[in-house]
């Protein structure tokens, strides 16, 4: 498959400063990475060099869209680098216990680009699933779904009749197949959003969803990063509402390259 | 040019060794991953409980009334091969009833459990592990720190294994049953359903169960992590999955049959009628 071009001059405008001036724990960390098959066609990394801290948001553009689930699956541990270092709060994921590794994912709340539900199961089932595998009682990830689904306006629509509130908690008990499309990504941020999380990583979240929507669903976004997480926002450009990026970096033919600057990242 | 046929026939032996060597090890891999897992209460949460309860319920619950069909017919057929038996060669229901018997609990109602099953389940597993693999599900499971082995495979493969041995031994009282009803309704057995049941009962030895036990729970393990092992395999998209449903159905009767067969060598010295040595 050949890679969607994208010039380097595309990229977003300079970055803004982090949510966060001190100095923080380091999150995130990428030495000379090197990956392929991230995609349909063999999309691949070139010596890839990256930092991301606790409390910053870091926009990533990638040329192919194929791409976006199979780098989101890379930072997570959940493929491994041909070459370099993938480190995540200290050390590389193979060097952790499956358990451990189990654990810091349910840390990772993560917004897929596709096939992000389990088809046989509601969509309640769905949010339910990883917590109660965690430990958390089913009453208590019920009782969270509930305040988040409490943000939206009472009176707030997003197509349809009924107010948006009404229709997410009508949609609960349905299969994900028979969801539209807005209400399944909305879906998605509640569930990212469901715990304390250290990183979000976020394959274009605004897909299907209009201003009003995302300034909420961006402000559980930027209270976690005020708590202490992190964030990826893989995507084309960022919405007004959402945190301000502490760095942009373009993804091109595999080669990362920061805003602002054609500097390659090695 | 001889001596390239042979390197040739070499290679291929060698390569095609090597990936059942690598096959077997994926399969004793997973059954022994199933088992640290099973035995780890950490492992059991309440959506663990509950796939292993959906897949119990469909393999085992849904499958009591195709077995009982299944038992009875075939309890039907090996009746009357006893009678015929009895017409042919003049043999009398205390020589008949040992083989029957020996041949239910040995070899007709384990096997026929694992038919069962694996038309039933094996399949239906292997498409959708497959369906959630191309699907991306299983990644999903994954990212979300929920252990695909633990959540996805553990369960099922043990709800097969004890799925198989429940219907083995109601597929075996099915035939018994049968075949008793049968037999006295054509007079080939003249013996009350006491005396029979007691004549059946002396015949079982520590052997029949060291052979019906672990023929029934590996020969069904083997089932079930080959139909997981073909389903999260699959490559590309969904038009693949019916391809790997049935290699997965195949390959899983072939396994049984072979487990079954090493077991005969392995208990008996035997693999069905001929003698080893």
């Amino acid at each position: 498959m050949s890679e969607t071009s994208a010039p380097a001059d595309a990229v977003a405008e300079a970055s803004s400063a982090p949510i966060f001036a001190a100095e923080r724990e380091l999150l995130l960390q990428l030495d000379g990475v090197r990956a392929g098959g991230l995609g349909e066609g063999d999309v691949r990394l070139h010596d890839v060099n990256f930092r991301l801290h606790r409390g910053e948001l870091a926009m990533l553009q990638l040329d192919s869209p194929a791409s976006v689930r199979g780098v989101a699956s890379l930072l997570q541990g959940l493929r491994v680098p041909e070459a370099g270092t993938l480190t995540y709060l200290g050390e590389t994921w193979t060097q952790r216990r499956y358990a451990d590794q189990d654990q810091l994912r349910f840390r990772i709340g993560r917004i897929f680009v596709m096939g992000a539900w389990i088809e046989s199961l509601t969509i309640r089932d769905n949010l339910r699933l990883a917590p109660t595998h965690h430990g958390h009682s089913i009453a208590a990830v019920d009782q969270r779904v509930d305040e988040l689904i409490e943000a939206f306006p009472p009176d707030m629509h997003l197509g349809g009749t009924k107010p948006i509130r009404t229709r997410l908690r009508d949609h609960l008990q349905q299969r994900p197949s028979y969801v539209a499309a807005t209400l399944r990504q909305l879906f998605q941020w509640l569930r990212a959003a469901l715990y304390p999380r250290d990183l979000w990583i976020l394959e274009r979240p605004d897909t299907h969803l209009g201003e009003a929507a995302l300034s909420i669903v961006c402000e559980w976004m930027r209270e976690s990063l005020e708590a202490g997480a992190a964030a990826i926002w893989m995507g084309p450009s960022l919405p007004a509402t959402a945190p301000a990026a502490g760095q942009t970096i373009a993804i091109h033919r595999g080669l990362w390259k920061r805003s602002g600057s054609r500097e390659r990242l090695r | 040019m001889p001596l390239r046929i042979l390197a040739w026939i070499a290679e291929s032996t060698g390569r095609l060794a090597i990936k059942r060597v690598v096959g077997l090890a994926e399969i004793l891999a997973v059954l022994l991953a199933t088992m640290r897992l099973g035995l780890s209460p950490a492992s059991w949460t309440p959506p663990v409980r509950q796939v292993l309860a959906r897949q119990l319920l469909f393999t085992a619950v849904d499958s009591v009334s195709v077995s009982i069909r299944f038992g009875a017919a075939v309890g039907v057929l090996v009746i009357v091969q006893a009678a015929m038996w009895v017409d042919s060669f003049g043999i009398n229901t205390e020589v008949i009833t040992p083989l029957l018997w020996k041949a239910i609990v040995r070899e007709l109602a384990p096997l026929l459990a694992c038919l069962v099953v694996i038309g039933r389940s094996g399949v239906a597993i292997a498409t959708e592990l497959a369906t959630m693999r191309t699907g991306g599900e299983i990644e999903l499971l994954d990212a979300q720190g929920v252990d695909p082995m633990n959540m996805v495979v553990m369960p099922r493969v043990l709800a097969v294994v004890i799925s198989t041995f429940c219907l083995a031994l109601l597929i075996a009282t099915v035939m018994v049953a049968t075949g008793y009803a049968i037999g006295w309704a054509m007079d080939a057995i003249r013996v009350s359903w006491r005396t029979f049941l007691s004549e059946i009962a002396g015949q079982l030895n520590r052997r029949d169960l060291y052979f019906f036990v672990p023929k029934t729970l590996l020969s069904s393990g083997f089932a079930a992590a080959i139909c997981c092992l073909d389903g999260l395999q699959v490559k590309g998209s969904t038009t693949e999955v019916p391809r790997v449903s049935s290699r997965a159905g195949i390959r899983a009767l072939t396994a049984v049959l072979a487990v079954s067969a090493i077991l005969s060598l392995v208990i008996y010295g035997r693999i069905l009628v001929f003698q080893i040595g």
